[in-house]
């Protein structure tokens, strides 16, 4: 099924409650699976996808589908709302600094995925800020180097470089873990 | 989230582009990104707090209607928003295609005598006709959308990153005071209720204008280029005209759904012509004086009606929504509030005398013409259709119990109910419901890929001691009678465990 998403937003800007339920429908699960994702908690991102699509209603009047994609703007409002809520309980003023990401120290966090999150973590922990972001961005959320370009600001060039960059780095880890491994048995094998 | 083989090939290819040598180690790669893809947590979510979410948000999007444009923000915007050429027609065009002829003159508001002998053009059909009036089925699968959608690559999208209409969104001035969190219990206070017809017609707006003969629209364009008319079977759907000169409209005439919206054409209004002059646009703002005189706001959308043709027999008297003052005498910090530029006049939609009602908010609905408070010209023109029905009876309720159930319960759609506990403690509020009067009540169905405007008999209840409360926005309680809609919005009430349930999964 598709719908001329254009004549939906100008019907949402001219007041037509109806049709901003049309987008609500189409992309409130991918919302609520792109904030449970860097949350963990059900209630938290419960709670912080209801602000996003309060703020998307509140805003939608300012804008634009000449110029931007609904779907990656209404991410871009969920990412907001992510991140001032790690500012808000982790006590952060620098945007940059916010992880976007649960920590396993954080006090809420549905018990069944605790173990699961500090593999993440384990995974990421050597990633820069903004390649953490692209790698579950692309991975996890399934979005495209163009959408994740539109929601950070960013070109799709950089994007996929930056991709690029953190799964080199990734294997690189794995690399070293590898040779350190196996420096570690060939060692065991000598003193033997 | 698991990668399908396509999907991992599509990754791999676009990391070879990058660098050539990756292939190398490919195995290595693929178990990177297959680990971090399963890695995702798995998520369960509660459809109950999809629903929830949606009624709130429909409740609070009716009250909110057309949302304040931030100064700052329009302007930038405003030179990318009407940049595509458009064909520049007179207004009066519009109105003449809506009505497949020159518009038939109907030029003032319908006297309180003239409400009651309003019946709009109804076609009878047989019992049931619409098939099941169940509100809940199944939602569009996905939205069709510019960019390109999961993991199809770097394609598609806006070529241009995002203006910077999101930042200001956490930051941006509250225009309204903060929210508080309380519990309302509805109470009825009337009479026993007497509920007579166990059979009533439910009306379905027909959708739809005139058709317009594509091949002799599309020569009128001289276009050299194409040949438009080759493809065949082909329709009108949208049009859309602008109006250059100053204080200039736009006007959308949407010929599929038998709607049509005017709006102004920003840029030809003094705000749009400030460019980057704050102190331009600060002179624009609206001010409580000029916003006083509403008098003078019904007689200039009267005058537009009377200009424009606009057929008015099937509204009411109209009537001032008045929203913003009551937020406005609440707000403590009144300096900083964001008068509204544009005040709107409802011309509430009659079925035989009575008035038809939006669900979440038990306001009436109708014909929207928002009026510019400094300019006392229209800004916008909304919800104006065709009102073409079908007619078909349904099954009402007449146990008066269950229809006072849902009046007393399900009104909330249990979504006012916060959670209560020890640390945080949310005042019940009782609000009294006084004797119902017969009504319409405005309810959409999916059917079929598209939305359908029913008008479903009802019964609305005054609310006797309305809140003093930021929060509270409703003006009545309207309990739809047809059996099945009931039926199903009690079944979607919170569960006889208390409020303190709806909040858990």
């Amino acid at each position: 099924m598709t719908f001329d998403i254009a004549s939906i937003i100008r019907d949402c800007q001219s007041g037509r409650s109806d049709s901003f339920g049309l987008l609500y429908d189409a992309h409130v699960k991918s919302i609520y699976s792109f904030i449970y994702q860097r949350t963990w908690h059900t209630e938290t991102a419960e709670d912080l996808t209801s602000q996003t699509f309060f703020k998307a209603w509140k805003s939608i009047g300012q804008f634009n589908s000449a110029k931007a994609n609904f779907k990656t703007w209404l991410y871009a409002i969920a990412r907001n709302t992510v991140i001032d809520h790690y500012r808000a309980v982790r006590n952060e003023t620098d945007l940059d600094s916010v992880l976007e990401l649960a920590d396993p120290g954080d006090l809420d966090l549905d018990l069944d995925n605790q173990e699961l999150l500090v593999k993440v973590q384990g995974y990421l922990s050597s990633l820069e800020t903004k390649q953490r972001q692209i790698i579950l961005m692309r991975l996890w959320d399934g979005l495209s180097y163009q959408e994740i370009a539109d929601i950070l600001e960013i070109k799709a060039e950089n994007c996929k470089m930056i991709f690029y960059r953190a799964i080199t780095k990734l294997r690189a880890d794995l690399a070293l873990i590898a040779i350190y491994l196996l420096a570690l048995i060939t060692n065991l094998y000598v003193i033997n | 989230m698991s990668l399908t083989k396509s999907q991992l090939q599509q990754l791999l290819t676009e990391l070879y582009q990058s660098d050539p040598n990756l292939k190398k180690q490919e195995r290595e790669l693929i178990s990177i990104i297959n680990q971090i893809s399963a890695s995702a947590p798995v998520i369960n979510i509660n459809p109950a707090f999809i629903k929830k979410l949606k009624n709130e948000l429909m409740s609070q999007v009716t009250v909110a209607k057309v949302p304040v444009v931030n100064y700052n923000i329009m302007k930038k915007l405003i030179y990318s928003f009407y940049g595509a050429g458009a064909m520049v027609l007179v207004l009066a065009l519009g109105f003449a295609v809506m009505n497949g002829k020159p518009a038939p003159v109907v030029t003032k508001a319908p006297t309180p005598a003239q409400q009651v002998a309003v019946i709009p053009k109804l076609n009878q059909l047989g019992e049931m006709a619409f098939g099941s009036l169940s509100t809940v089925s199944a939602g569009p699968a996905m939205m069709a959308e510019r960019g390109a959608v999961g993991m199809g690559g770097g394609g598609g999208g806006s070529a241009t990153a995002m203006t910077s209409a999101v930042a200001p969104v956490a930051d941006a001035k509250r225009i309204m005071p903060p929210f508080e969190m309380k519990n309302y219990r509805y109470v009825y206070k009337g009479k026993a209720l007497e509920l007579k017809s166990d059979k009533l017609a439910v009306l379905k707006r027909v959708r739809g204008l005139s058709t317009v003969e594509v091949p002799d629209l599309i020569s009128g364009l001289g276009m050299d280029f194409i040949n438009a008319n080759s493809f065949s079977g082909q329709s009108l759907q949208n049009l859309t005209l602008i109006q250059r000169s100053d204080f200039g409209y736009i006007t959308n005439i949407n010929l599929d759904e038998g709607l049509v919206s005017i709006y102004q054409n920003w840029e030809t209004w003094p705000a749009g012509k400030c460019g980057n002059d704050n102190a331009c646009f600060e002179a624009q703002r609206v001010s409580m004086s000029d916003l006083s005189a509403e008098a003078d706001l019904i007689k200039t959308a009267n005058q537009f009606i009377s200009d424009h043709n606009i057929k008015v027999s099937d509204y009411g008297d109209p009537e001032i929504n008045s929203d913003w003052r009551r937020y406005y005498d609440l707000t403590t910090d009144k300096t900083n509030y964001y008068l509204p530029e544009a005040v709107e006049v409802i011309y509430p939609q009659l079925i035989d005398g009575k008035f038809v009602y939006d669900e979440w908010s038990g306001a009436k609905v109708g014909l929207s013409i928002s009026v510019h408070a400094k300019y006392k010209k229209v800004v916008s023109v909304n919800n104006l259709a065709s009102q073409n029905f079908d007619s078909s009876l349904y099954e009402m309720e007449t146990d008066a119990k269950q229809i006072l159930a849902y009046a007393e319960q399900a009104s909330n759609g249990g979504i006012y109910y916060m959670q209560e506990d020890q640390a945080n403690k949310v005042e019940t509020v009782e609000v009294e419901l006084g004797q119902p009067e017969e009504s319409f009540i405005k309810i959409y169905i999916y059917r079929d890929g598209r939305n359908n405007e029913l008008l479903v008999p009802a019964l609305r209840f005054p609310i006797i001691n309305a809140p003093q409360d930021v929060n509270f926005y409703r003006k009545s309680v309207v309990v739809p009678l047809a059996k099945e809609i009931l039926a199903e919005r009690l079944n979607s009430v919170i569960p006889s465990g208390g409020p303190s349930l709806m909040m858990k999964n």
